[in-house]
Parts: structure tokens; sequence; C-alpha cells
């Protein structure tokens, strides 16, 4: 009998490989590790918040001042088409701004589009949520997509991402504040390390936004698309280092976070 | 060091010593006596005709030239005479051979300038010319037989080529090298001296130089087959006339003395390395590329004669050995620059394999250990083949699964066919054991995902710890042992994606059920004997069995990591925490005790780090079965407290886990309504509970419960002091103050009725 037992995992595992096989494409890669330690990193810069927080008028306050040196000096002559982009996007901003996700700034979010730039959106402190003219006519006829990337852009500011940038450039970080200047330079080493961790919350935030307000959950995936993150792109050393994860690692998240399995 | 002082004792006196002894013939042919005494002689003679030579161009304008050509023959006739004359006399005897060699160089020199020199030149037909010059050169080989001497003969055969080399190709077509090689041979059996050979070959392939180039200079339209066929069938014919010299039952009689024996071997080998060098480099150099069909031709040259004086003539000798590499190199540069990396691999495998089978039928080591040496190469192949893409490293995995099963044969069937292998064979049965599992591993990553293939190797490794005992094979075991450590890390690097879920589970959770699957039967369920893994040295079982438990600690913990979110991932962990501590107290094990601590401490620092510092937003709803769960883990720490103060069977509880459970216990517990509740909530949810924990630590006396509702009730009257009075509005702050207040008196209050010990 004792045997016998062998036999058991032996077959338990071969059957795993055929079902796993059957459930879809995996590969090897460091991305697993590397993300179990950035969201533990990551963890220390919450802790940071948490015990010496920007109350919403101070970063409030921060925005405002970014915001007037970043606005356009001319806005679109009324009755061009970057003008009926830009309407496109104070439209949807709204509409985004009123899931029950967003708190912090709910309200009080203010939606722009700049001319300078290529296909990108950012945030800024306090809640502007800026869209580049190039990247809202490539999504233009995509709603749904348009509101996957105000939505990632709404998660930096809600989920602290900002305000945490913003503070580990000095304005509130305890680190510094006790252990001078040479702890901060590590930090900022460990910012940059972490930020794909923040990249791949903001996608997920976005998600369960569009969700809760009864769009497209996946209309991530179409974003993507438009951005040139293609399918079956493959790993490299540089995604280790970037900024931004690399597309592979972040379509299979959406795509996770979206139930939609291929 | 000490010295002696006085006289020394009187010694016995020194025997005498040793006569040294004579030297073997064989090691005396180029010895520095022979130098001196013979070579020395014959190279003065040389240097002797030439200053004859340059006398003759000296007297050119003074005479003509028939009697510039008569005096010099006169003269190497003259001292041929004085030579002869000399080795009757002993006195003389030693600068005979100076004398014969002088004088037959001057003459057989005179026999080629006589036609190719203007000064001297009375021959204009160049048949004329030749037939003079064999003949010179015929007089004096035959010469150097009769007189036996080895230095003269060698000295014969050299100069005989060397000249011819300066020949017109009129003069000397390379027919003629072929009749001369074969009249070295023939010169070689019958005067049953088989050293001839050796400045017969060098002489011939010299020889053969001018055609190579000539051949490989041809325009590149006129590269054709045609084109090569004749000078490679010069080339060739000249190999095989030495090549089948031992099939000649004559050349087996007359050179049948072990020394013959051994220089006729010197010299197939040399004839080999000539000819594999001359016509492998021919053409590769003039078709512009290596082809596997010309050098399994070419090599096939080379396999039958040394199959041949294998089973015809029963001969083992060097030359046999050296009949099996030369063609496994050929082919190996063949296939080497095959375009195709898939036909490449193929090619390769089916190449080194087909060596070791031949090598094991023919019992020839040297040719097993050939293919084996080019089997290690097949890995390299490999790699290159799987970076050219999904495709091409599925279809390459074939080729790796034929070679595996390849070389778990040989490693079976070298113990079978070898009853008395070759010293430095022993290792041979386990090395293929090895290229075999690495082959099928390789394999197995090449044509599967790496989730199946992390299952196949689970697989492979307990069919691997079955078959080391059904075979006895320790090595068996050590492979298996290493695959086990092996797919515990691999399952750390697979990135699965959005794989679907498959039973109900990711794939993550599946794979690692797999895992731990495969590690608690073989913790728990071992089936591997302790005589038959002794055997290896490196490490014991214990110790591999303890890094499995290791691995099946951190897969366990990482799969839940990765898979389940912080409301999730710490009831699971505080649950498996309890369990570790249960086995590690069941089993008497320290490491699943030390398992269960590090878990515990990770389950702490996750209340901070995943569950409370993470967006509510990213965590997924609250519901009543999670909070079911969260608050059941809870409830089994506190039993598990319960369990460690419970005394064991050495009589003694455990008070550093039960504390340790109880901190986590009251770690999660915060955590959970520092994650739920709001501020003021907070901080009477966290008062609740400490005194709870107070309350019930002196109920039960446990001092395990006192401490960490103490530590909370402390934390609570800070948060109350620096951060409610602050930030809580005027009502909220005295209704927090006034609860914490009341607690910490009626704590107080508990703590004199119980008089509780220090």
């Amino acid at each position: 009998m004792r045997k016998a037992a062998g036999a058991v995992p032996v077959v338990f595992a071969l059957a795993a490989a055929f079902f796993v096989g059957r459930g879809g494409s995996s590969r090897e890669s460091l991305i697993p590790l590397s993300r179990a330690v950035a969201e533990h990193g990551k963890a220390l810069d919450r802790g940071a918040a948490l015990a010496f927080p920007l109350s919403a008028d101070e970063e409030r306050a921060i925005g405002e001042r970014l915001d007037a040196s970043m606005r356009d000096s001319a806005p679109p002559a009324p009755g061009t088409p970057r003008a009926s982009r830009e309407a496109l996007w104070r439209e949807l901003g709204p509409e985004a701004e009123g899931s029950a996700l967003v708190r912090r700034f709910r309200g009080r979010y203010v939606f722009r589009s700049t001319s300078h730039g290529g296909l990108n959106a950012f945030a800024v402190p306090g809640g502007f949520v800026y869209a580049t003219d190039a990247l809202l006519e490539k999504l233009a006829k995509d709603p749904d997509a348009l509101l996957f990337v105000l939505a990632h852009e709404i998660a930096h500011i809600e989920l602290g991402h900002t305000a945490d940038a913003y503070r580990l450039r000095g304005a509130k970080d305890p680190l510094r504040a006790v252990v001078g200047a040479f702890a901060s330079v590590a930090r900022v080493f460990a910012s940059l390390h972490f930020s794909p961790s923040q990249e791949l919350e903001a996608d997920a935030y976005a998600v369960r936004l569009l969700r809760s307000i009864g769009r497209d959950p996946a209309a991530g995936l179409r974003t993507f698309d438009a951005l040139g993150l293609k399918e079956g792109s493959r790993e490299r050393l540089s995604d280790y280092f970037s900024t931004h994860p690399g597309a592979w690692e972040r379509r299979a998240a959406l795509e996770r976070e979206s139930g939609r399995t291929r | 060091m000490r010295k002696s002082k006085g006289l020394a004792p009187a010694g016995r006196p020194l025997a005498a010593a040793p006569r040294a002894e004579a030297p073997t013939p064989s090691a005396a042919v180029f010895s520095e006596m022979f130098i001196g005494k013979n070579m020395l002689q014959y190279v003065g003679a040389l240097i002797l005709g030439l200053g004859v030579v340059f006398f003759l161009v000296w007297r050119a304008q003074h005479t003509t030239p028939q009697e510039r050509a008569l005096m010099a023959a006169a003269a190497g006739a003259a001292l041929v005479g004085l030579g002869i004359f000399a080795a009757g006399r002993p006195r003389y005897a030693p600068v005979s051979g100076a004398l014969v060699g002088g004088g037959w160089s001057i003459l057989y020199i005179t026999a080629y300038a006589v036609h190719h020199f203007a000064p001297v030149r009375v021959i204009e037909s160049s048949q004329t010319a030749l037939v003079l010059l064999l003949g010179a050169a015929g007089g004096m080989i035959a010469h150097a037989l009769l007189t036996g001497s080895r230095a003269l003969r060698l000295y014969a055969f050299s100069l005989t080529y060397f000249l011819l080399l300066f020949c017109h190709a009129d003069l000397a077509g390379f027919d003629l090298f072929l009749v001369l090689l074969l009249a070295s041979a023939a010169i070689a059996v019958e005067s049953g001296e088989a050293d001839v050979l050796i400045p017969a070959l060098i002489g011939f392939n010299l020889n053969y130089l001018p055609i190579y180039f000539r051949t490989i200079g041809l325009p590149p339209d006129q590269h054709t087959a045609a084109n090569f066929a004749q000078p490679f069938m010069w080339l060739a014919g000249g190999y095989l006339i030495v090549a089948l010299m031992p099939f000649v039952p004559r050349t087996r009689e007359r050179l049948g003395s072990e020394s013959q024996k051994s220089l006729l071997d010197a010299a197939l080998c040399l004839n080999a390395v000539l000819f594999a060098l001359v016509a492998g480099s021919m053409g590769r150099v003039y078709f512009g590329h290596s082809s596997v069909p010309r050098a399994a031709a070419l090599a096939s040259l080379f396999l039958v004669p040394a199959i041949g004086h294998l089973w015809v003539l029963g001969r083992k000798a060097f030359s046999v050995s050296l009949g099996g590499v030369i063609p496994l190199c050929l082919l190996a540069a063949a296939v080497f620059e095959m375009p195709d990396p898939m036909w490449k691999l193929f090619a390769w495998v089916g190449v080194c394999s087909s060596w070791v089978f031949l090598g094991l039928f023919l019992d020839q080591p040297v040719w097993r250990a050939a293919g084996m040496c080019m089997s290690i190469l097949t890995f390299m192949f490999y790699i290159e083949v799987s970076r050219r893409g999904e495709e091409a490293r599925r279809a390459a995995a074939m080729a790796l699964f034929v070679f595996s099963g390849l070389s778990y044969f040989f490693s079976r069937f070298h113990r079978l066919w070898l009853a008395d292998p070759e010293e430095f064979e022993k290792p041979a049965t386990e090395y293929w054991l090895y290229i075999g599992t690495a082959s099928l591993v390789l394999g197995l990553w090449g044509a599967l995902d790496p989730a199946p293939f992390l299952c196949c190797l689970v697989a492979l490794a307990l069919i691997g710890e079955h078959a080391a005992l059904y075979f006895g094979r320790t090595h068996l075991w050590v492979q298996a042992a290493l695959l086990e450590l092996a797919f515990g890390f691999y399952s750390f690097f697979i990135d699965y994606g959005p794989g679907g879920a498959t039973l109900g589970l990711t794939p993550r959770l599946l794979t690692t059920a797999v895992v731990l699957g495969a590690y608690a039967y073989l913790l728990f369920a071992d089936p591997m004997e302790e005589e038959l893994s002794s055997r290896f040295d490196a490490f014991s079982r214990a110790d591999q069995r303890r890094a499995v438990s290791w691995l099946f600690f951190a897969v366990a913990a990482f799969a839940v990591h990765r898979e389940f979110d912080g409301r999730l991932r710490l009831p699971v962990w505080a649950f498996s925490s309890i369990g570790l501590y249960w086995l590690g107290r069941t089993f008497k094990n320290a490491d699943f005790r030390a398992q269960s601590a590090l878990l515990a401490m990770g389950t702490g620092l996750e209340a901070y780090a995943s569950y409370y510092a993470t967006p509510t937003a990213l965590l997924p709803a609250l519901s009543l079965p999670r909070a079911g769960l969260y608050w059941a883990s809870v409830a089994a720490l506190l039993a598990g407290t319960a369990a460690a103060k419970k005394a064991d069977s050495d009589g003694t509880g455990d008070a550093q886990a039960a504390l340790m459970f109880a901190t986590l216990a009251l770690v999660m517990g915060a955590s959970f309504f520092a994650k739920e509740l709001n501020r003021v909530q907070l901080t009477m949810a966290w008062t609740g509970l400490g005194i709870a924990f107070l309350a019930g630590g002196l109920a039960l006396g446990w001092r395990e419960l006192r401490l960490p509702g103490l530590g909370l009730l402390g934390l609570c009257v800070a948060k109350a002091l620096l951060s409610d009075t602050a930030n809580l509005p005027l009502p909220n702050r005295v209704a927090s103050f006034v609860a914490l207040g009341a607690v910490l008196i009626f704590a107080s209050t508990l703590y004199n009725r119980a008089d509780a010990p220090e």
C-alpha cells in the first residue's frame, strides 16, 4: 500500500500538467518575486503617509501651484476639433468622478488637456488630471478606453501616489526629518523601483472604477492597444528598472482583474 | 640542522653503481649518440655535396656542361666508392656512411641538375631526365637497403621526395608519386623496415601541395565536382595504398615483429591524419562550405579500413582508435556548419549516439569516449535552437527526448555490455544517467509551458525516487533529490499571466498543490531507503529532506502571498502557523516549529503591509464569510496559545510559542479594527480588545494574554494623547478619553482583585 502511495502524487502531477497547460500561457520570469519585494517596500512609504499625512487641503495647494505652471496659456479655439476633444474629456471626467470609489477630492477634480507631449496622460496632486491632445485624438472614438485613462490617473491621486511622490521630494518626508538627506537618496531609488507596483495598482483601481459606473472593465486592453502595449511583447531586462511595468505583465494583470481570461 | 663534529663514523663502502642498461633498439633510433655518430655525418655530407655543386657552378665558366656533369658524377661515384672501401676497414668505418651518403647525394643532385640547371644541362628530354633521376634515386635507396643503415635509408627516401618537389610538373606528374609511394610501401614490406613509410608519406603529401593550391585556386565558376575528382583521387589513392597495407598477408608476415608493428601503426596514424587534413580542408575551401554527405563519404574512407582492421585482422592498435575519432571530427565539423539549427541538433544527436553504439559494439573505448565528449555539446546546440523562438524550441525538444532515451539506454548498456571497463570508463554509466535526465528535463522545458513543465518535473522526481529503489542506483536518487529542490525553486519564477481557473483553482494554486503534495509525500511517506541514499557522500537524505521541508514552507507561503488578498492572506497564514506548530510538536521537529514562528512573524508584518496599509479600494469587499474566517483564525491562535501552554510529553509547556500566538491574535484583531473602523470607533475597539485580553489573562492566570493586552492599552493611551487630541472633534474626543480612562481604572481593579504575580 505504501509503495502504491507514490503513484498518487505522480498521477496528480501529470493531471495538473494537463489542466494547467490548458489554462493559459505562462512563462519564466523574475517578476513575481520582484513584485513581492516591491509591494513590501512600498508599505514603508504608506506607513510614512499614515504617520505624517498630507491633508487634502495641503495637497490641493501644492497641486494648484503645479497646475498654474503647466496649464496651456492659450486654450483651444471654440469650434475646433481640439476643443471638441477637450470637451469630451471634461464631459467624461465627472462621470468617472461620480464613482463611489472616489473620495479624497470628490467634486473637486479638474480635467484639462494640453497640446504638449505625445500619447500621455498624467495626474497632478490635488485632483488635476491632464491628457495630451494626441492621446485624446487617438482614443476619441472609444469613450470607455478614455474613461480607463481617466480612472487610472484618478487612481494615482486617490491612492496617494501623487502625494507620496511629492512627500518623497522633501515636503513632508519623516525619514528626511529624522536622519537627514542621506536616507532620502536611498528612498528616491526605492521609490523609482516601486512605481511599477503603483502603476499596477492604478490599473486595478481603474478596472474597479469602470465596473462601478457600469462601463466596460476590459476597456483598458483597448487603451493598451492604442498606446502600443501590444499582446505578445516579451519581457526585457529594462522592465525591472522602468517606471512602468512591461506590457505583458500589465496586460496580464488587467485581464485577471477584469475577469477576462484567455 | 645539526652539524657533525670530528670524524664521521666509517661507513660501509658504497655499493658499485648498477650499470646502465643498454638502450632498447626503439629508444636508440633518434638518440644523441645516433645524431652524433650518424646524422652529423650525413648532414656534413650534404653540405659537402652542396660545396661541390658550388664548385661546379664556379667551374661552369671554364668547362662545357658535359665536362661539368661528368666531373660531378665522378666525384659522387668516387665518394661512394671511398665509403664502401672505408666500411671494410674498422679504423675508417665511422666515416663510411658519410662518404656513401655524400656520394649518392652528389650523384642524385647531378642527375637532377643535368636537366634543370642550364650550366650543366646536357639532357633535353624530360623523359630521359626522369629515368636518370629515378635511376639515381633507386640506386641510392637500394644501396641504403643493402647496407642496412636506418639513417641512410631514411635519408635516401627523404632526399628522393624532397628533390622531386622541385621538378617541373611535366617531369614529375602526380601519377609518379603514386607509383613512388607504392614502391616505397613495397620496399618497406620486402625490406621488413616500416620506417621508410614515414618519409615517404611526408614527401607524398608535400609534393601534393602544388596540386592542392592549384585546385583551390581555380576560378569560382570552375569549382565543379568533376574538377575536384581528379586531384582528390590522387590523394585518396595515396592514402589507400598505405591504409590497406595491413590487409596484404605479405605485410603481416614481413612486418610482424613488435617494433615493426609499432612503426607501421605510426605510419598508419600519420597517413590518416595527413589525409584528413589535406582532403578535408581542400574540400571545405573548394566548395566553400562543409557538407554532411561529403563528410560521410570521406569518413567512410577512415571507417572502413578501421573496422576492417578490427574484424578481419583483429588489430587493436592506436591507428584503429584514430580511425574512429577522425571521421567523427569530420562529421562533427560538417554538422556544425549545417544552416538549419533543427536539423543540426538532430544530426548531432544522431552522430554522437552512433559513435557510442559503434564503440560499444566494436569494443573501442576511444570511439565511445569521442561520442561521449561530442554529446556534451548537444546542449549548446539546443540553446542555439531555443533562441529561435517557441516553435523551434518545441520541435528541438523531440531531439532531446530521443537523446535522453539513448542516454538512459547507454547507461544501462554500459553495465551489461562491458564486463571489465577501462578505469576512465567506470563513471561513464553515471555520466549517461545524468545526461539522460538533463536531456529529458531540457526537452520537457522546451516542449511545455512553464506550469505543466513544473508538474512534469514533480512527476519525474517522484518516479526517479522509486526508480532508484527499483534499480538500486544511488545516482538516480541524487538526481531525483536535486530535481525536488529544483522544482521548488522554479515555482517562484513562473509568471502565470491571465491563465484561467481550473477546478476552481488558479494555475499557481493548482501547481502549488502539486508541489506541496509531492513534498508532503516525501516528508511523511518517505519512499527512500537509508542504505541506498547513504552511498552518496555530498549530502545526506536527512539534509535533503530538511531542505524540502523549508521549500514546502516557502512555496506555500509564496502562493498564498500571490493569490490571496490581504484580508484572506492573514487568516490562511495564521492557520498555517498553528498547523506547523502542531506538526513540529507532534513529530518533535525543530524545523517545523521554526517555520511556525517565522510564519507568525510574517503574518504580523503582513497585518500592516498588505492589510492595514493597502488602500481599501484595492481590497475586496468585506463579506461576512471573510470576516468570519478572519476572526476564526484569531480564535485559532488563541486556541494555539492554550495548546502551547499545555504540557507536552516532556512535562513542560512552550511559553514562547504561547506568547507568540497570543500576540499575533491581538495584532490581527487590532489590524482588523484599524482597517475597518473610523478613528473614534478605533480607539474604543482597541481599548475593548486590550481589556478583553487583560481580563482573560487575569482570569486564566496567563501572562501571555495579559502582556499583549497591556501593550495595546498603552498604545491606546498614546494614540489618545498624540493623535485623537489633535484630530478628533471635541465631543468624540470626550467620549474617547472617558471610555479609555474608565477602562484603565477597571483594568487596575482587575489586577488588584486577581493579585496577579509580577
